[in-house]
């Protein structure tokens, strides 16, 4: 008998749960100190792990499994998949702010688009362009003169006060000038992000009188 | 498996608490013992085992009844305990643990314990491997219900525990412990 055909013959006996009995495997075992140190070696295994003392489980475990069960099932996310969560809203947030802007604008098309990449000049320059009394209505693509009248549409100039107009501005002018100009678009979208971040992001627990994002 | 298994997990799913402390308090050594074997680490198999018996709770209904239950719940601790190393793959690995060098002390023949080189020898090896070895010997499972809840072939079962067998004897003789015992394992 080779070794090989000794330690399948060990491990079927294992397997098993019973002692080598075959003649020919004893016989190989006497006569083979590797083989014989390997069987002593799968016995020494065997015995230690059926005989293990392992130390015992808590005693309060089947009181923290019970009050955990009896606790309603909560969202909760890891650090990573919150930080995702929270990267994932901030950036469809910056997505509605943009496209809004865009369309408030009448600028989708595909030089809208070559704006929004950074690869064309011109839009800037269109956006100095002082609008005329026509132009907030006919314009071609005055696509939010058509949408609801509660806010009406205000022409770019308006919106975002290009920096050559307001050089003489002092920045927090601008700023604020701009910030009322976005306001009518960005203040639902913000306030829908905020909720967002609140029930999902942040969301360990729900919110008051709320049922949770996952009704 | 107990016979009344079935009902306990029915009473269970009716919210009977005193069935659900039954359940937990019947299978918690077993499920303790293959976190503790699988983790080598006694915080976090208490950890796993609690998450192992709520997730359980939880998805009682998913249990088939035709099927075993000790296998089943037993899966699930093993899943936990699989993403819980997963996680700590990330980080070192914890100290504690003797460097895998031979230990050529000359009174290593009164400080030898086996059962202490055994888990040592156990942490060396590939999660897989220990976790068929653990369950065949140590919780006495058979190749099927461990193939049950390693869910893999029982082949691939077989394999593991024979690789894991002679993966953590030669660990031993490494360690120079099979020499120290040769004269009082004689035999199977």
């Amino acid at each position: 008998m080779q070794c090989e055909e000794f330690e399948v013959q060990l491990n079927e006996a294992l397997d098993r749960r019973s002692p080598l009995t075959a003649v020919e495997a004893l016989a190989h075992q006497r006569a083979c100190p590797d083989c014989r140190q390997r069987a002593s070696a799968y016995g020494l295994i065997a015995r230690e792990l059926a005989q293990a003392s392992l130390p015992a489980a808590p005693q309060d475990l089947t009181e923290c499994v019970l009050a955990e069960v009896r606790r309603p099932a909560t969202l909760r996310f890891s650090p990573r998949r919150r930080a995702a969560l929270v990267l994932a809203a901030a950036a469809t947030l910056l997505v509605a702010v943009v496209g809004v802007r865009l369309m408030g604008r009448g600028d989708i098309g595909p030089a809208a688009a070559q704006q929004v990449a950074g690869k064309s000049e011109k839009p800037v320059a269109k956006r100095r362009r002082a609008p005329s009394p026509q132009q907030g209505v006919n314009a071609p693509s005055d696509r939010v003169a058509v949408a609801p009248k509660q806010s009406e549409p205000k022409p770019a100039s308006e919106i975002v006060p290009s920096i050559s107009d307001t050089a003489a501005l002092p920045a927090a002018e601008w700023a604020q000038q701009v910030a009322d100009g976005l306001q009518p678009v960005t203040r639902p979208t913000l306030g829908a992000a905020t909720g967002f971040l609140q029930v999902w992001g942040l969301g360990q627990k729900r919110p008051p009188a709320a049922q949770g994002p996952r009704s | 498996m107990p016979d009344d298994v079935p009902e306990l997990v029915r009473r269970c799913l009716s919210g009977d608490e005193a069935a659900m402390a039954e359940l937990i308090d019947r299978f918690r050594g077993q499920v303790f013992g293959l976190c503790y074997r699988m983790l080598g680490h006694r915080q976090d198999a208490e950890d796993m085992t609690q998450e192992a018996f709520v997730r359980a709770l939880r998805s009682l209904n998913r249990w088939d009844s035709r099927r075993e239950f000790r296998p089943w719940l037993l899966a699930i601790a093993g899943n936990r305990c699989r993403t819980l190393l997963a996680s700590r793959r990330k980080v070192p690995r914890p100290t504690g643990e003797v460097d895998y060098l031979p230990d050529a002390r000359p009174d290593r023949q009164q400080q030898l314990n086996l059962a202490e080189e055994v888990r040592l020898a156990l942490s060396y090896l590939r999660e897989e491997y220990r976790q068929a070895l653990v369950l065949f010997h140590e919780q006495q499972l058979g190749y099927a219900e461990i193939a049950e809840v390693l869910d893999c072939p029982v082949g691939t079962v077989k394999t593991w525990v024979h690789r894991a067998r002679r993966e953590l004897a030669d660990h031993l003789r490494r360690r120079g412990v099979l020499e120290e015992t040769d004269h009082a394992v004689r035999r199977i």
